[in-house]
């Protein structure tokens, strides 16, 4: 294989694939991207296992065609430190040369049959989804989904893709986000009947390809993975095993009042409130009044905060206790003067925060 | 069906295939060495090929099956105790159940290849449990260990167990040939020591092994031995091994293999019988050994047999080698007893 690329167009593309490479893995060829190059395109992949990603380099000079296994971390040094204009890679099973205008450089190289390709879309049936939105539905719910667990089912993100809606839905027991976006159906896809959890990992992945708002993305969720393809881009994964939650159900139907809520002031106020808890009382406890929500906080060996904040409500009196990290993390991913309301019944039932009509988020109160 | 010397593993697994009544875990038990974890790979490739040719055969040329080969095939685990530890650490552990969570990438079926399930410490086997007892659908567990009284029993029953054989010699001869051991007085006590596992014999083909092994030999049947200098040239060989302790008791473990066989030998000649024919330096080594009597080699020989089981129980390498160093240089029997008592 033998290619002329544009530096920086190049240095760019490496950068979104190495996202996927695996970063500490016993599989050394899976540390490497895999180029194809075939009539005027050229396609790098990288792959964990888990997550894998193709994307078509922006216009490749292919001089011959071919595979080729290129070494990711090195690449991207060369590519960065380099001041050529264009590079040129040549590569063969054994090894790879990367020659500038007055450098050259020498890597070994491995056997491309060697990498599992990432697969490529093939499928008729899918969603169209705007990158806009996608990106909103992402970065609204996959802060929710459980970090490290050894209930794994709460690792992902579900998704469910019906008619010309589009659900994401994140969980960790503790606290559930649900966003519904408008999504645009082909071929009669859907994803009832089945369970389609994407790891976080690859949600983020896929958000990093995200670059036009306007273009559109089209999702496919296959019984066992899921495959977003962008522009440029594919992003594919396997799904994460187990039963999820049922979610629905957790939901409240009707709760008895609902309080409008300033997202800039509350942020505030709840930051300064938690500047008193400690590892051991990680609560702040919510007193809502007739015209006044005040914020308070003590730990053992810290001290105490008391933080009040005009509110508009003028009904009885409730008292919740919560994780600030919790109310923390919605606020902070919300626009300053973005609608909210919270709706509850009382300090022991679930609390749900709306926003919009499409974002609700549900926090648990400490007891 | 692949060709593998335990053909009645192999019968086994295709009667549950062919009935469609493939379990889900499986404990594979026998020696070190003769083959188990070439059997699960094999049958792994076969399950995963894309072009089976056949029962319990692989195409080799599918991408299924490249895939296997440069072990980058994303629905095959094979994962086992790291090279430096003497547990199978809990992280290892956690890896596996991560790479379980995950549905199937290429087919229906997911298979993970656990070695070491001997080495399991609690942690790490209680972590286990759940998923060994019900695995995410479509998961094969192959579970790697040499006896079955070395597994919890909470293992065990989750398991199905499958015996693997020693080989016979014939089996183990043709491996070393195989292997590039063509010496033939070498190949035939390699052979002897393996007891039925091509993979010993060929890890005790190593010549400083026996390099260390005369050296030992020769310093306890000299007239006036040192046993410090013993113990100390000893320590080294075995530290030659690398700095991790892993290493090094299994370099310790294979030494005392041959004394003891060398030991076992010397018996079988103070008691008439008669040394090996044809090769006359053993035979001198083994006849000085020899004159010691019956009674002081096989004393020395109790010792021998119990350090072995304490290299298992990770007793410290120094002091069992300062010990045994003593008890085979010294000159009277009485002040020797075996620690057990």
């Amino acid at each position: 294989m033998k290619l002329d690329c544009e530096r920086e167009a190049l240095l760019q593309d490496c950068q979104l694939v190495a996202a996927a490479v695996a970063s500490k893995d016993v599989k050394p060829i899976l540390r490497h991207i895999k180029a194809v190059a075939q009539g005027d395109r050229c396609t790098l992949m990288a792959t964990d296992l888990e997550q894998g990603i193709r994307l078509e380099v922006r216009s490749p000079k292919v001089l011959k065609p071919g595979d080729a296994i290129l070494p990711a971390s090195r690449l991207l040094s060369i590519l960065r430190e380099s001041t050529d204009d264009r590079l040129t890679i040549e590569a063969d099973a054994e090894r790879v040369m990367v020659t500038g205008h007055s450098t050259e450089f020498e890597m070994a190289s491995e056997d491309p049959s060697a990498f599992p390709d990432v697969p490529d879309q093939a499928d008729k049936k899918y969603h169209e989804i705007t990158a806009g939105v996608l990106r909103t539905m992402i970065r609204k719910t996959v802060f929710a989904a459980a970090k490290e667990s050894t209930r794994y089912a709460m690792t992902g993100v579900l998704w469910e893709l019906e008619g010309s809606t589009a659900k994401l839905v994140a969980t960790d027991s503790k606290r559930l986000a649900v966003i519904t976006g408008e999504a645009h159906e082909v071929g009669g896809h859907d994803t009832k009947g089945g369970q389609h959890l994407v790891p976080s990992k690859a949600m983020s992945l896929l958000e990093r390809n995200l670059v036009d708002d306007s273009e559109l993305v089209k999702v496919s969720l296959r019984q066992n993975e899921a495959l977003f393809q962008t522009a440029r881009a594919l992003v594919y994964t396997r799904l994460v095993e187990g039963r999820y939650p049922p979610y629905k159900d957790i939901l409240p139907k009707k709760s008895a009042v609902k309080i409008p809520l300033a997202v800039g002031p509350m942020l505030s106020a709840v930051r300064q409130a938690a500047i008193m808890t400690d590892d051991e009382s990680k609560r702040v406890m919510f007193q809502f009044a007739a015209g006044k929500l005040t914020l308070q906080a003590q730990g053992a060996a810290t001290g105490r905060s008391k933080v009040e904040i005009p509110i508009e409500y003028d009904g009885a009196k409730i008292d919740i206790n919560f994780d600030p990290v919790y109310v923390i993390d919605l606020l902070k991913i919300l626009e300053v003067d973005d609608p909210l309301t919270l709706e509850m019944t009382d300090g022991t039932r679930p609390a749900l925060f709306r926003n919009g009509p499409n974002y609700q988020y549900l926090v648990m109160p400490l007891s | 069906m692949m060709t593998t010397p335990h053909a009645d593993v192999a019968e086994r697994f295709i009667a549950a295939l062919r009935t469609n009544r493939l379990g889900h875990a499986y404990l594979f038990i026998g020696p070190a060495g003769v083959g188990k974890k070439k059997f699960a790979m094999d049958l792994a490739r076969s399950l995963l090929c894309e072009h089976p040719p056949g029962e319990l055969r692989s195409c080799g040329n599918c991408s299924g099956c490249h895939l296997v080969d440069a072990n980058t095939h994303p629905d095959l685990v094979v994962t086992g105790k790291p090279a430096d530890k003497l547990e199978f650490v809990i992280e290892s552990m956690r890896k596996l159940l991560a790479d379980l969570s995950m549905m199937p990438a290429r087919g229906r079926r997911k298979i993970s290849i656990v070695d070491d399930v001997d080495d399991f410490n609690d942690e790490t086997a209680n972590c286990f449990l759940k998923t060994l007892e019900e695995p995410p659908p479509g998961s094969l567990l192959l579970l790697l260990g040499t006896s079955p009284d070395r597994q919890l029993a909470t293992i065990r029953s989750r398991c199905q167990v499958v015996y693997f054989r020693p080989l016979d010699d014939k089996a183990v001869a043709s491996k070393l040939s195989a292997a590039g051991i063509t010496d033939p007085a070498l190949a035939a006590k390699l052979v002897r020591l393996a007891a039925g596992s091509p993979g010993l014999a060929v890890s005790l083909a190593d010549p400083e092994l026996w390099q260390a092994r005369r050296q030992l030999l020769e310093t306890v049947s000299s007239d006036r031995p040192d046993g410090p200098a013993l113990a100390k040239a000893w320590m080294s060989h075995i530290e030659a091994a690398g700095k991790e302790a892993a290493h090094q008791r299994a370099r310790a473990g294979q030494l005392l293999r041959l004394t003891i066989d060398a030991y076992r030998a010397a018996l079988g000649i103070a008691l008439g019988g008669p040394p090996p024919a044809d090769d006359p330096a053993e035979a001198s080594l083994l006849n000085r050994l020899a004159r010691r009597g019956p009674d002081r080699l096989i004393d020395q020989l109790e010792r021998l047999l119990d350090a072995e089981t304490h290299i298992d129980r990770r007793v410290q390498l120094v002091l069992l080698v300062e010990a045994l160093a003593d008890a085979l240089t010294i000159e009277a029997a009485p002040v020797l007893r075996s620690v057990r008592e």
